[in-house]
């Protein structure tokens, strides 16, 4: 009788106990034993597909709108301060740096969250210390090669109706995902002219996807292209 | 401390580059691809078979204008002719954008519906219904074709409309004979107004397009008339001693600018249609002739030599006064103006060949539309869209059409013998 209630009551209280000890204890190692961690993780070579993470890391917390938002959203900034000396990562860095070109699919590193804060304080340092960083050049051309590759294609695709003349103003709104398909179209601001307008929008539809997009880091897109605006203006008409 | 500040500093920054208006994208060209449609064949709901394949005549008239590209009926899935038979899957895996459907309806009149459709946003985007007489039917249907490139352009349909143009036989051993004929604007169902041995010229329409005035010399010497279309009365307006030339009819239709030779040389003159006053507006040793008017009905343009070689003036008629308009060149002659007042349509000599093309009053640009030598006689379309012109081919003279843009061009099937002198109508109402 007795066996069995040892058995009834007494294994699966064991069994609790034991449970909770072992999250307590993974949790313990986890907050004691970063340092291994990231010892680590230099071998792990992907330095630079880390810092383009980490970036891409960074604004997070700001766009909400995200629904289709990648995964990385992992604790943002409360790491920073307990980490005190992670000399050993931060010195390989600079070099990589310039590497930007191999990161595009930034999206499943489970490198963690740690590793990834050492980054992002890294860069805050920079950013106190006056240095604006190349990244924020660099990702600016990369926006504006983007924009120009979208640019070109919806030219392409755009064609005016008669009644279309210089000077008529649509602006479009227009939504992405990440891998650059379009999601949503919108008019912002009519020209007034609902042929005009139908026109712009249905340019926008048969691109349907901006590929370009697909190959930017998530800060980027998150920051200029997962909304934005299409303003169609013609020019070149005869009159 | 300092991490904290350098904390703060981020957060700031990624505010500040939040609160930057999102991008913005200038596109100022485009391209002049035809927009993709599919004309559906239109169910028919009478007795018999359907005198007139209501679809293809849309079909044929939106191709023509150059803006669209109808889809093939052996590429569509289905024949739908309601809204609830529309899968849109369907239409836009044969790449249509838009789709347009209908149903015909015979009884004592017809009556035409149709529904245009979006596929890409997927939702009707026009729909109207359309009655009229039986024998009516290609008119009705050029008028659902003007329904949907209306909504689809913005600018007015032409295709219900019609055509006026004199054509000629050529008669090796006697006298030619000469036609004036009346059609739709495709060219279909000429109906001839007037026929005979002798020349017929310069034919014109009223602003209501209920009458159509021109010259004939069937009393052996030129004189200018007007005939109702309605009606088929006749009625001789001029019978001056040399030219009676060039008829236009004044917007406001109570008027007719013409070109007379009684007092010497050719020179343009006004007519009172109601008090039968003539008024003499030039006044000039030159040759001044084929007078067309401005819309607003307040100035003239004409041809005259005056600076020695023919070049378009404008005459006022409130200030009387005489500017010349045209500098380009040395040939540009038989002005049409567009509705909207700044395209002018004319004949213009480069390199020794004759051309038709297009003024900008605004920006007296002047831009040749044709590659064709021996251009004529161009006239508008009431919408402003397509030029239409006589051209050369071979011994005999065709019905050309060129887009004002110079986006399309495209010939008018040759009836018998040669075309000359095409005179699109006004818009008319039902």
């Amino acid at each position: 009788m007795s066996a069995d209630r040892i058995l009834f009551t007494g294994v699966p209280t064991l069994l609790t106990i034991a449970l909770h000890a072992g999250v307590a204890l993974v949790l313990l190692l986890r907050w004691s034993g970063p340092a291994e961690v990231v010892a680590a993780v230099p071998t792990l070579q992907p330095v630079q597909a880390t810092l383009v993470q980490a970036e891409s890391l960074k604004p997070k917390p700001t766009p909400k709108k995200s629904q289709a938002a990648p995964k990385p959203k992992p604790k943002p900034k409360p790491k920073p301060k307990p980490k005190t000396d992670p000399e050993p990562v931060v010195q390989p860095q600079p070099n990589p740096v310039p590497e930007q070109l191999p990161p595009p699919k930034a999206e499943n590193n489970p490198l963690d969250a740690k590793q990834l804060a050492m980054l992002t304080r890294q860069e805050l340092d920079s950013l106190v210390d006056g240095a604006p960083g190349e990244e924020a050049a660099q990702s600016a051309s990369m926006r504006d090669i983007v924009a120009a590759g979208i640019q070109a294609a919806v030219v392409n695709r755009w064609t005016r109706p008669p009644s279309a003349r210089n000077g008529m103003v649509a602006v479009l709104s227009i939504q992405l995902v990440p891998t650059g398909e379009v999601v949503g179209v919108g008019v912002l601001e009519s020209s007034g002219n609902s042929a005009f307008d139908r026109s712009a929008m249905t340019a926008v539809e048969r691109v349907a996807r901006f590929p370009e997009v697909a190959k930017l880091d998530n800060r980027l897109f998150e920051s200029s292209f997962r909304r934005f605006q299409l303003v169609f203006k013609p020019e070149d008409l005869r009159y | 401390m300092m991490r904290v500040r350098g904390l703060l500093a981020c957060v700031l920054i990624l505010l500040c580059t939040e609160i930057r208006a999102e991008l913005q994208i200038e596109i100022n060209q485009g391209v002049e691809n035809p927009t993709p449609v599919a004309i559906v064949p239109f169910a028919w709901q009478g007795v018999g078979a359907p005198p007139e394949d209501v679809a293809q005549i849309i079909d044929s008239d939106l191709a023509r204008s150059g803006q669209f590209a109808p889809v093939s009926r052996r590429d569509m899935l289905s024949y739908p002719s309601r809204e609830s038979e529309m899968y849109f899957r369907d239409w836009r895996a044969i790449s249509a954008e838009y789709v347009l459907i209908g149903r015909v309806n015979v009884g004592s009149q017809v009556r035409i519906d149709f529904q245009l459709f979006d596929t890409n946003r997927q939702v009707a985007v026009e729909a109207g219904t359309i009655t009229g007489p039986v024998s009516e039917l290609r008119m009705l249907a050029h008028r659902v074709s003007d329904a949907v490139y209306e909504t689809l352009t913005g600018i007015t349909g032409a295709f219900a409309t019609r055509l006026l143009y004199v054509s000629v036989t050529r008669n090796p051993n006697g006298k030619d004979f000469y036609r004036l004929t009346l059609a739709d604007s495709d060219g279909r169902r000429p109906i001839v107004l007037l026929e005979g041995r002798d020349p017929i010229l310069s034919p014109a329409w009223s602003p209501d397009g209920q009458e159509v005035a021109y010259v004939s010399f069937e009393t052996s010497r030129p004189a200018i008339y007007r005939q109702n279309l309605r009606t088929g009365e006749r009625e001789q307006l001029t019978n001056f001693k040399g030219l009676n030339n060039s008829p236009a009819w004044s917007p406001d239709g109570n008027s007719m600018a013409l070109v007379l030779s009684k007092d010497g040389n050719p020179d343009i003159y006004l007519l009172n249609l109601k008090s039968r006053a003539l008024t003499r507006l030039t006044r000039h040793f030159a040759i001044d002739t084929e007078p067309t008017w401005m819309p607003d009905g307040k100035s003239l343009l004409f041809t005259s030599d005056r600076g020695g070689r023919p070049q378009i003036y404008r005459y006022d008629l409130r200030t009387k006064k005489i500017n010349r308009v045209t500098f380009e060149g040395p040939y540009n002659a038989r002005a049409r103006v567009a509705q909207d007042g700044r395209n002018v349509a004319l004949v213009h000599q480069r390199e020794g060949r004759y051309h038709i093309a297009v003024f900008d009053l605004v920006t007296d640009r002047l831009t040749v539309l044709t590659e064709t030598s021996l251009d004529e006689s161009p006239s508008i379309a009431p919408n402003g869209s397509i030029v239409l012109y006589a051209t050369k081919r071979g011994e005999d003279s065709i019905l050309g059409a060129v887009a004002v843009d110079g986006g399309v061009r495209f010939s008018l099937p040759a009836r018998e013998g040669s075309v000359q002198e095409p005179a699109w109508s006004p818009f008319v109402t039902p």
